[in-house]
């Protein structure tokens, strides 16, 4: 198992460093001129471009400017703004909100999603399977921002059940409906998934022989059939966990949650490059991380699979 | 099929083919595929569905004969009537007149990029799971790179960079990069997904046999691993479809994607957001007709999966 | 040998089993009938698709419906009906009263629990014993089958296993209850050579000291000749033979049986210098169980078949002993012409010479 994970660390550099780097020439090295705009409607001064070129180092060639700028992050300083403020800073502010929106998406998709799959795996065809497969099919039509604009739109402005902009410091209660919204598409693989992984162990040999012990029927499906189908699932959640965490830029943007996509998103409108290669590599570390952590987990939950 | 005792794997075969003893044993996997698709209504609901999308795309003028960039702003908001059943948007558009037209573009996006994943993918895939080894693992590293970045930030990343906001920018060329850029940022899929089916194949005894027997690598390629990885890939196209149709109008809906003049059902969403109390219908028809797209196509494949692969159902 | 030993354990009667509906119906079972006694060994042969398998999952209680169905018949365990039993009553009589292995442990073991989870189990929850106290139980169940170094192996996942070690792990697990009636589903099909007689071996030695009943499923001859008390041999849901082990093979009754033994190549030259007999497989598939043939099943590929074959369906009937030397025991075969067939008597080696090879 050590040995595994030391591999799968290893295998992750190459990984961080082409993604960053590809993000690193799109931003900066692909724009003409860095400063357009920057100084409103007149050109920069010379010394303001001297300083700016200084302090991204972009008198080097692309590469150079690349290692020092990794260099520095590995070191924890993701650089500055254009304005000045620590990119660090920013990101401090903003991630809090983001994780926690991540895991109350991660939550409900859960609970609703395995309860769903294993309320129809278990049952078989039927009205309620029906039912839950045609809404797993309209969840997965239905993109992000739609669901998320008629919620905000139903929910908060028509019945004014919720506030249609979470505000500044949200608790968990306010984030219940954009976790919905985010988790949704997710939600909709899980109850699948878990149905399928039901269905497919259902049948299992292994389950015949729970059986044939004469194991009483709680036990056998609570601890061989759920246990084993489950494991799949238990996976998805993993990845997705590192996904919502990257993929909340719709979601924050609708109910206007200050996170990290929001901010993401006005570093690109506002051009401010340090910002967005900073979080960019942030977030790719930690859907990088979050695969390895599953793939690690995988290996506890099925015994079969041995790394070393 | 259950495969509930070793004994009756013979009555299992011919219950599922609905075949008789003396009759044609089998008609293979497409023949047996078919017949199961044939008796699903979901099969003919989305194709149907999709039918109506094709046709809409290509012959916008059989639905509606009003110009989708006819504007008049002294109508803006109107509620739906005989004269636009979807009412108008804030510009005055015919919402009915945008919705139709909004499908070639919106279908064309999906199209393209369903191609283009599958026809990279599969390429890059085949190569790692045939030569293996080292090719394996720098195909693989390389598809990791593009895995890693979360595809809305990506495709923000992509966009920005070759468009500032606000730019204006021709027909053609944003169609060109929408694609591309979900192309490059979704190969990685659709490689994954043949790359395992080339490695299971190449395992296969018949594989080894007709390597043994000196076949050459593209023979082996194109008669014994490209037929066994071909549902597998066709169903994830399928459903990519849909998927990317969803993709392009969130890409729109953040203004990055398509825009004016290009008419798509993810454009109009995005217009719509704004003024989403005042004018709702500007938001509801497109976003149904987006829905209903995403649904027909997402239903196919699932029904074509379910047909190929019946352990799930 | 010994034809009848203890009291009656185990009756099926005329039993029925149908898979799927309307006109691709297949008919699984079409009236299996055979017993068991105790401490008695019962080999049920017959090649697969036969309905080995249903019968004894029908038997425990453990048949898939749907796709299965019961349609007729009987089944009695100590004389009590089994089926339309409660079913609750059903899974405290499984585990306790009959148990079952089967033919590939490593899909039949639950590949995420350990060895000893799996047989500990039982204990638990039939017994009501502790964790800690049903854990050392099943280390001492796996020491009883003679797997190496229990203690440590109750730890490990059924993968960690080899084969012939997790099927003596699926033998613990039977067995953990104490069960007076073990079917063992082609216990040794997946073994190699070696390991099947070490396990039959077990499996005797168990039923012996245990004086348990054993039906032993098996398409391989070879396997049932050294420890079935009788032989029941199975054709397209139905027993077409059934008598002690020495009658089977001297004077097989039934043209499939006889089929069965010639296509079983011989290696050895025993005193008969039979060794160079010609292999005789017997041609053609078994019938598709959805469109089982008029007259007797195995008309179509029985080289003596007449009229009568293809008319009538011959059923399972007396055929007294064949020759004086034999002993009285019972002896039927389900054949319009069993008894020439019996008084023929086999150019195969006996059983003896099969047990030899």
């Amino acid at each position: 198992m050590g040995r595994y994970t030391l591999r799968r660390l290893l295998q992750l550099v190459p990984v961080f460093l082409g993604t960053t780097f590809i993000v690193y020439v799109l931003v900066w090295g692909l724009s003409d001129d860095p400063f357009a705009g920057k100084c409103g409607q007149r050109e920069c001064s010379a010394s303001y471009v001297a300083q700016m070129t200084e302090r991204y180092n972009l008198d080097d060639p692309l590469v150079l400017q690349y290692l020092k700028y990794l260099g520095a992050l590995l070191t924890g300083d993701f650089g500055q703004t254009f304005s000045g403020t620590e990119v660090s800073t920013l990101i401090a502010d903003a991630y809090p909100v983001t994780i926690q929106l991540a895991l109350v998406a991660v939550v409900i998709e859960a609970l609703i999603g395995v309860a769903a799959g294993v309320l129809t795996g278990l049952r078989g065809r039927g009205f309620v399977d029906n039912l839950v497969l045609v809404s797993t099919l309209v969840l997965i039509a239905l993109p992000v921002f739609v669901t998320g604009l008629v919620l905000r739109q139903v929910l908060g402005v028509e019945l004014g059940w919720i506030r249609p902009s979470v505000p500044g410091d949200p608790t968990i209660g306010q984030l219940i409906v954009p976790g919905f919204v985010l988790g949704s598409l997710s939600m909709a693989y899980v109850a699948r998934l878990t149905r399928t992984s039901l269905v497919e162990n259902a049948r299992a040999d292994f389950v015949r022989t729970a059986v044939a012990k004469g194991l009483p029927r709680r036990r056998v499906v609570g601890v061989h059939m759920l246990r084993n189908s489950l494991i799949p699932v238990v996976t998805f959640l993993g990845y997705d966990v590192g996904a919502l965490m990257g993929g909340a830029i719709v979601t924050e943007g609708v109910f206007n949650i200050r996170g990290i996509g929001g901010l993401v998103f006005r570093g690109i409108q506002q051009q401010d490059i340090a910002t967005v290669v900073g979080i960019v590599s942030l977030l790719v570390v930690v859907f990088l991380l979050a695969n390895l952590l599953v793939d690690l987990l995988y290996a506890v939950l099925d015994p079969r699979i041995r790394y070393d | 099929m259950t495969e509930t005792a070793p004994g009756l794997r013979t009555a299992g075969a011919a219950a599922s083919t609905g075949t008789g003893p003396d009759a044609e044993p089998t008609g293979g996997l497409w023949a047996d595929g078919w017949d199961q698709l044939r008796h699903r209504p979901l099969f003919w609901i989305a194709s149907t569905l999709i039918g109506v999308l094709l046709v809409m795309a290509l012959f916008p003028t059989l639905f509606t004969s009003v110009d989708p960039q006819a504007a008049d702003l002294a109508l803006s908001g109107a509620d739906p009537s005989p004269d636009a059943i979807f009412g108008r948007d804030l510009q005055g558009h015919d919402i009915y007149a945008r919705a139709i037209h909004g499908a070639a573009p919106t279908l064309t996006v999906g199209l393209l990029a369903s191609l283009g994943t599958v026809v990279l993918g599969s390429v890059a895939g085949l190569a790692a799971g045939y030569v293996g080894g080292w090719g394996d693992s720098v195909i693989s590293r390389f598809a990791e790179v593009f895995a890693g970045l979360p595809f809305i930030l990506g495709g923000i990343v992509i966009l920005t960079t070759f468009n500032k906001p606000g730019q204006i920018v021709g027909e053609v060329r944003i169609v060109t990069q929408v694609v591309l850029t979900i192309v490059v940022l979704s190969w990685p899929l659709a490689m994954r997904i043949m790359r395992a089916a080339a490695l299971e194949a190449v395992q296969q005894d018949y594989v080894k046999a007709a390597r043994a027997l000196g076949a050459g690598p593209w023979r082996i390629v194109a008669r014994h691993i490209l037929p066994n990885t071909l549902a597998p890939v066709l169903v994830f196209a399928t459903i990519q479809f849909g998927v990317f149709i969803g993709a392009e109008a969130t890409l729109s809906f953040l203004g990055i994607g398509l825009r004016d003049p290009v008419v798509s059902w993810g454009v109009m969403i995005s217009e719509a957001q704004e003024r989403v109390a005042d004018i709702p219908q500007a938001l509801f028809f497109p976003a149904a007709f987006l829905v209903v797209a995403v649904l027909a196509f997402v239903m196919l494949g699932d029904a074509v999966r379910d047909a190929f692969d019946p352990r799930g159902r | 040998m010994t034809a009848v030993s203890g009291a009656r354990l185990l009756e099926v009667d005329d039993l029925r089993v149908e898979f799927g509906r309307g006109p691709d119906t297949a008919h699984v079972l079409n009236g299996v009938g055979y017993h068991v006694d105790e401490g008695e060994t019962l080999a049920v042969l017959g090649e697969s698709g036969s309905g080995k398998s249903v019968t004894a999952q029908t038997i425990m209680g453990i048949l898939d419906a749907p796709p299965g169905r019961i349609t007729g018949g009987s089944v009695r365990f100590r004389g009590e009906e089994l089926l339309g039993a409660d079913p609750e009553r059903r899974r405290l009589l499984r585990g306790e009263s009959m148990a079952m292995i089967f033919q590939d442990a490593l899909s039949a073991l639950n590949p995420v629990y350990t060895v000893g989870f799996q047989i500990a189990e039982q204990f638990r929850f039939r017994r009501g014993m502790s964790r800690r106290d049903a854990m050392v139980r099943a280390a001492e169940m796996l020491d009883l089958v003679r797997i190496p170094n229990a203690q440590q192996r109750v730890k490990e996942y059924p993968h960690q296993f080899s084969g012939g070690m997790r099927q003596r792990a699926m033998i613990a697990m039977a067995l953990a209850l104490d069960p007076e009636l073990l079917i063992a589903d082609e216990p040794t099909t997946a073994l190699d050579v070696t390991v099947q007689a070490q396990i039959m071996e077990l499996l005797d030695e168990q039923r012996r000291e245990r004086g348990m009943g054993l039906i032993l499923i098996t398409h391989d001859l070879g396997v049932v000749a050294e420890v079935a008390d009788r032989i029941a041999v199975m054709y397209a849901g139905r027993i077409v033979e059934h008598t002690d082990a020495t009658t089977l093979y001297a004077h097989p009754g039934h043209p499939y049986t006889r089929g069965l033994m010639e296509s079983v190549p011989r290696v050895d030259s025993g005193a008969g210098g039979v060794a160079g007999a010609p292999l005789r497989p017997i041609p053609g598939l078994p019938p598709s169980l959805a469109a089982i043939p008029n007259g007797c099943p195995f008309h179509p590929r029985c080289a003596s078949a007449v009229d009568v074959c293809t008319d009538e369906v011959p059923p399972l009937r007396e055929i007294g002993p064949a020759s004086a030397t034999q002993h009285a025991t019972e002896h039927q075969a389900a054949c319009h012409f069993a008894e020439r067939f019996a008084a023929e008597g086999s150019d195969r080696p006996s059983t003896q010479e099969v047990v030899s090879r």
